[in-house]
């Protein structure tokens, strides 16, 4: 709301000549910009188009009534604050009113003063709930713009320094473990720069074969070799004025090495089969999750390729330097997947969460991110214990032997199912299967069989019912 | 059962209100001078007070605002024969569960006096 343009009252009443009264009122006594419906379902039309700082409603209105239109308005937009207005209003009217929302609540006939003051406060309200609103969403976005979560020193040093260094310029070497979240570190210094509107370009360098690579990164002109139809653009002239990633640099060949050199030092791109050179205007980030320096002894990696990239080096923590974020990104990680395949609210049992603070996690985020998602896909109930986090201290990898377990029913099976239906299909073949381990092991004792999976008797027992298993068929003889 | 406060300057109103809610099996404390109700909250915990508006020296809003400082999560009922939307939106304000006219019948009394006392379990 700019401070120029007053705030903007909807007034709505059924009664023409109040309404006409009331918008020269609130304009001439209360400087406002009116709006006026003469109906609730009108006043939903013009709050769509124009959201205003407070309306001011009558109650009783042909069609929709001011209390109902309030209801409305609150599951709306919260925000925009609402007083009410009646000619005939008992007070159970008036406290329902205000217990449903409505902010204040006015008599007619009523003097100025006292509308103005209600409004007056009305418009601070919204406005204040605005504010908020948008400060809590400037918030996440600068958590979304980073990607990470996690409260440790050590996270937080890097956060700070990728923050510091994203304005700049400068190539950056963004070296860690496999699993720490570079990628996220490259998007994240690509976003916070002046750069970040425009799309990063991310280069798997080990991905493609050497000629490939090296047309890809520069292009070539049409006839630069066998199969040279055309021009092509390559990679880092498509991202001029914005940022490129070589992701997983030490796998490049020496070859490409030169020619990444000369752009990084003349900041200029020949195209193969092209004798001109063009200017390119592009940040290079480069990851890698190998020891350089090695390489280098080993002749693997030019020296000089290296300083031009470790201009600004930034280490990603291992998940082992910032073990006291596990809990926190392990609840971020259940959050996520939960919401993400509807399986409403999911918790950790304490034990649980212990297991994953002492687990040693080599594959770091990635590794402990993919544990959350196959525990949410495959937990029965509502509390994760640590047995539906592990393969190992599970019966779940002997059931993998058997036929009916998820992993070989993947891609194949579920591509025409509905994503519902896919899940149903899934969760059903793998109780049948976990069931009847459980069972069989037992021999058919269903209290033995609940007990070893941790389970209620009961509970087990409905789950048996809901998959048509008969623990008789279990028994010996 | 629980323990439930009933002020109002007339006598027989608080007798009244007592009568029907000791039936109910709870423990009723009347009073008909504010700052002894006040006063009996401080030391004394109670579930849900109600109040008349129209007192000897303060009003039942005041009395209400002063229950609410000393132990916000009481519970309270406006019990009033002269409402007034003022008086509503300040109670409202105030956090009050009902605000009642008077004369209010006995099931409205007693289902009132439920429903509070049911929302004081869920916090």
């Amino acid at each position: 709301m700019s401070p120029s343009k007053p705030p903007c009252i909807l007034v709505v009443d059924d009664d023409l000549d109040m309404l006409a009264f009331l918008a020269k009122m609130l304009t001439r006594k209360g400087g406002y910009e009116v709006a006026v419906a003469r109906c609730a379902e009108e006043a939903l039309d013009k709050v769509q188009t124009e959201p205003p700082a407070a309306i001011l409603t009558d109650i009783k209105m042909p069609g929709m009534s001011g209390l109902a239109f309030l209801q409305r308005m609150r599951t709306l937009d919260p925000a925009v604050t609402t007083v009410l207005m009646t000619g005939h209003g008992t007070i159970e009217m008036a406290v329902q009113a205000l217990k449903d929302g409505a902010y204040d609540f006015v008599e007619k006939p009523f003097d100025n003063e006292r509308i103005l003051y209600a409004l007056d406060r009305a418009v601070e309200r919204t406005r204040l709930m605005r504010e908020n609103a948008r400060l809590q969403d400037q918030l996440s976005e600068q958590e979304y713009v980073c990607g990470f979560v996690g409260r440790s020193r050590r996270l937080q040093q890097t956060l700070e320094l990728l923050h510091r260094v994203a304005r700049s310029n400068v190539t950056v070497l963004i070296q860690g473990e496999s699993g720490t979240g570079k990628e996220l570190a490259a998007k994240a210094l690509h976003r916070l720069s002046q750069r970040g509107n425009r799309p990063m370009i991310t280069v798997n360098c080990p991905a493609l074969p050497e000629h490939i690579l090296e047309s890809e990164l520069f292009g070539y002109r049409r006839g630069a070799f066998t199969g040279a139809d055309r021009d092509k653009t390559g990679l880092f002239v498509e991202a001029d004025g914005s940022t490129i990633l070589l992701d997983e640099i030490a796998d490049i060949p020496v070859s490409v090495q030169t020619k990444l050199l000369r752009v990084l030092q003349e900041k200029e791109v020949q195209p193969l089969g092209q004798n001109r050179t063009f200017g390119v205007d592009v940040r290079v980030i480069a990851s890698t999750n190998q020891d350089l320096e090695a390489k280098i002894r080993r002749g693997e990696f030019r020296e000089d390729l290296f300083y031009r990239l470790k201009v600004m080096t930034v280490t990603m923590p291992s998940l082992a330097a910032i073990a006291s974020d596990i809990p926190l990104l392990a609840q971020h990680f259940l959050d996520r997947y939960s919401c993400e395949y509807g399986r409403g609210h999911l918790e950790f049992s304490t034990e649980a969460l212990q297991s994953l603070i002492q687990h040693n996690w080599p594959g770091n985020v990635r590794e402990l991110q993919n544990t959350i998602n196959r525990s949410v896909l495959l937990c029965g109930h509502s509390v994760i214990e640590p047995a539906d986090l592990w393969d190992e201290a599970d019966p779940l990898p002997e059931l993998a032997a058997t036929a009916d377990f998820p992993d070989n029913m993947a891609a194949a099976s579920f591509e025409q199912l509905s994503y519902q239906k896919a899940k149903n299909t899934l969760l059903h073949r793998f109780n049948a299967a976990y069931l009847s381990q459980a069972l069989r092991s037992s021999s058919g004792n269903v209290t033995a069989a609940a007990r070893a999976c941790g389970m209620e008797r009961q509970a087990f027992q409905r789950l048996l019912r809901r998959h048509n298993i008969d623990s008789r068929s279990f028994r010996d003889g | 059962m629980a323990e439930i406060l009933v002020l109002d300057d007339v006598l027989d109103a608080t007798v009244l209100v007592g009568k029907i809610l000791k039936k109910k099996g709870h423990v009723v404390h009347t009073f008909t001078e504010e700052d002894e109700a006040i006063a009996f909250v401080r030391t004394h915990p109670i579930d849900l007070a109600i109040l008349d508006l129209n007192l000897k020296k303060m009003t039942g809003i005041e009395v209400l605002a002063a229950l609410k400082q000393i132990r916000p999560t009481t519970r309270s009922l406006i019990l009033t024969g002269y409402p007034t939307v003022e008086t509503a939106r300040e109670a409202i304000s105030l956090g009050v569960d009902e605000y009642c006219v008077k004369p209010i019948d006995r099931t409205d009394l007693e289902e009132k006096v439920a429903k509070a006392l049911a929302s004081q379990l869920k916090d």
